[in-house]
């Protein structure tokens, strides 16, 4: 009941003594109110979390930090390679737009190089580092593997590092700055890249005991973060796997302990203001979002297009503007209100997410002036 | 036999919750729970009231609160209050699981949800609950054309659909063609329709069937 209607109803009270003792019970039968108001919201929380969102715990996190922060971060952000470089090439991040990284990539380029003993300038080759694509290609199969939705992923920091091939450069120790494109501070060196992908062994602590199809043996794994989501790496001899009671339940043809490669893909924590944004692809789920996922079939109706890029909204700054259909092509426009170096990669993403929604059509995009 | 809740839910169509006065001091059928007063003296001063009889259904809440004789104005005020709540947890019991839905719909469409390519600045509250009833029935059933039909029906007058070989649609509307409409069929054709599915829409005027001969000649012509 709205303070409203009992200010209305004093109002209309005659008597001063009528009226205090009015408020009064009204005060305490607001209590009551609000007590069946609060238990309809529970209900209602509950009612729209009964429809599942099937990559609920399998969103991909990602962000850049220094190498020397990897190790105090926290159970949620892991570095994604820990395969070192190879000889004389060094992995560098840069902080700059698509459109600059294909320049550098484009031909050899002129470094100047500031040590202790003064500034070298030297010749240098840009290459794109493959080890960390490889890395998202591998957990795409893995996905596969374990059937489940694999979401395009927005890691736009991968394609800023570059392998760097240049004499003094991968050897030098003491480099105090870098200029490169005739822009210092755009080169950083020792960062790494990080995502809430966690690679684990584990194995079962007892023994194996005989699956209900008195078969094979099933193993329960005991997992110390329940909530989040897992993939196990699956060979020949993974017959099922499931959880249960905050168990993850393997079922083998082996009636031996073993260890098991296990990927935990851990759910958003707090954490510690990273240097640079975290990137997901995570969304807000609405409620039309959780119905149009769990239709019976896949909707290809060109609200459709609103209401995904409307799931991507809060964080990007991304709002689209306008849909064009011109035969086989689908045009979106984005009307972008921040813009930073991530800016393309976000389009690339949107355009790549609706257009895996739209399979008949060749999606493109573009930002509007 | 009018409940509690139906009368509260006729009178809010007219007015908000504030100006209806649940009166517990007013005659009322011994037979029903509540009677709207103003429904056939529209010139009554007591315009608003819903005259209740609080022992139709709910003896055991009113039966010590009120005496025979004469009801103190404080006492009616607090059955007021209380037959306020009464009638809003009543209305509420009534939902089953797809209301639920269809309210949850309502609210995120209402706010936006389909984004530029259906907007819904003209259509009326009601109107958006039927849309989302629609969707609702879209998701579970996957059936573009019949959820299409189906609202077009609802939210105007003298339609009238067919569809040709090719897959298309051809939509008849019995209405003069307005801006508001046009916007309103074109939200409704992003919602329900496929992209890229053809339709042609024709205001206020009967296409010409050959060979039948009660259709008049006009600028469009069926086999």
């Amino acid at each position: 009941m709205d303070s409203e209607l009992i200010y209305e109803r004093l109002k209309a009270l005659g008597k001063r003594n009528d009226q205090e003792q009015y408020r009064d019970i009204s005060r305490a039968f607001q209590e009551v109110i609000r007590y069946n108001r609060a238990a309809l919201e529970e209900l209602e929380k509950q009612l729209e979390e009964e429809i599942r969102d099937i990559s609920d715990r399998y969103y991909l996190y990602g962000t850049v930090v220094p190498a020397g922060d990897v190790a105090i971060i926290n159970d949620f952000l892991f570095p994604m390679c820990e395969e070192p470089a190879g000889k004389g090439v060094r992995t560098v991040f840069c902080e700059t737009g698509t459109a600059d990284m294909e320049e550098l990539f484009s031909g050899e380029q002129k470094l100047v190089i500031e040590t202790r003993d003064g500034s070298v300038e030297a010749a240098a080759v840009f290459r794109p580092c493959a080890r960390y694509g490889r890395q998202v290609e591998k957990l795409r199969r893995i996905f596969y593997d374990n059937g489940l939705y694999w979401r395009t992923p927005y890691l736009p920091y991968i394609k800023r590092f570059a392998d760097v091939e240049c004499g003094v450069f991968s050897e030098a120790e003491d480099i105090k700055s870098v200029d490169l494109l005739g822009r210092p501070g755009i080169l950083k060196m020792n960062c790494l890249p990080v995502w809430n992908v966690e690679r684990m062994k584990k194995k079962c602590l007892v023994f194996p005991i005989p699956a209900i199809d008195e078969q094979y043996y099933r193993h329960n794994l005991e997992l110390t973060f329940p909530q989040d989501g897992y993939a196990v790496d699956m060979d020949a001899s993974i017959r099922e796997v499931y959880f249960q009671n905050d168990e993850l339940v393997l079922i083998t043809e082996d009636k031996k302990q073993r260890d098991f490669d296990l990927y935990r893909i851990a759910v958003k924590r707090k954490v510690n203001a990273p240097h640079y944004p975290l990137t997901t692809n995570a969304r807000r789920m609405r409620h039309v979002d959780r119905q149009a996922e769990n239709a019976v079939r896949r909707l290809y109706t060109l609200a459709e297009i609103g209401r995904i890029a409307g799931s991507y909204e809060p964080e990007g700054g991304f709002t689209l503007s306008g849909v064009e259909e011109e035969g086989k092509r689908l045009k979106l426009t984005f009307r972008v209100t921040k813009e930073d170096f991530l800016t393309r990669d976000r389009l690339e993403f949107l355009v790549s997410e609706i257009g895996q929604y739209f399979p008949q059509f060749e999606t493109v995009g573009e930002i509007q002036a | 036999m009018r409940k509690l809740w139906q009368a509260v839910m006729e009178a809010r169509k007219e007015a908000e919750e504030k100006d209806i006065f649940l009166d517990v001091t007013d005659t009322s059928s011994p037979y029903g729970e509540a009677t709207l007063k103003n429904v056939y003296s529209p010139q009554d001063q007591t315009e608003g009231r819903i005259a209740v009889n609080p022992f139709y259904s709910h003896q055991a809440v009113f039966g010590d609160l009120i005496k025979p004789g004469r009801i103190p104005e404080l006492t009616a005020f607090l059955c007021d209050l209380i037959l306020h709540h009464i009638a809003w947890i009543d209305s509420l019991e009534g939902m089953n699981l797809e209301e639920f839905y269809i309210r949850f719909l309502t609210r995120d469409i209402g706010q936006g949800a389909f984004g530029v390519l259906a907007g819904m600045d003209d259509f009326e509250d009601k109107e958006i609950r039927r849309i989302a009833y629609y969707y609702l029935r879209l998701c579970r059933t996957g059936c573009y054309e019949n959820c299409f039909c189906s609202i077009l029906q609802e939210l105007f007058q003298g339609v009238w659909v067919s569809s040709m070989d090719d897959g298309s649609l051809l939509v008849v509307i019995g209405m003069e063609r307005s801006e508001q409409g046009e916007r309103k069929i074109r939200s409704l054709r992003h919602i329900f329709l496929q992209a890229g599915r053809k339709c042609r829409i024709y205001w206020n005027e009967t296409p010409c069937i050959i060979g039948c001969g009660e259709t008049p000649v006009g600028k469009s012509v069926l086999y």
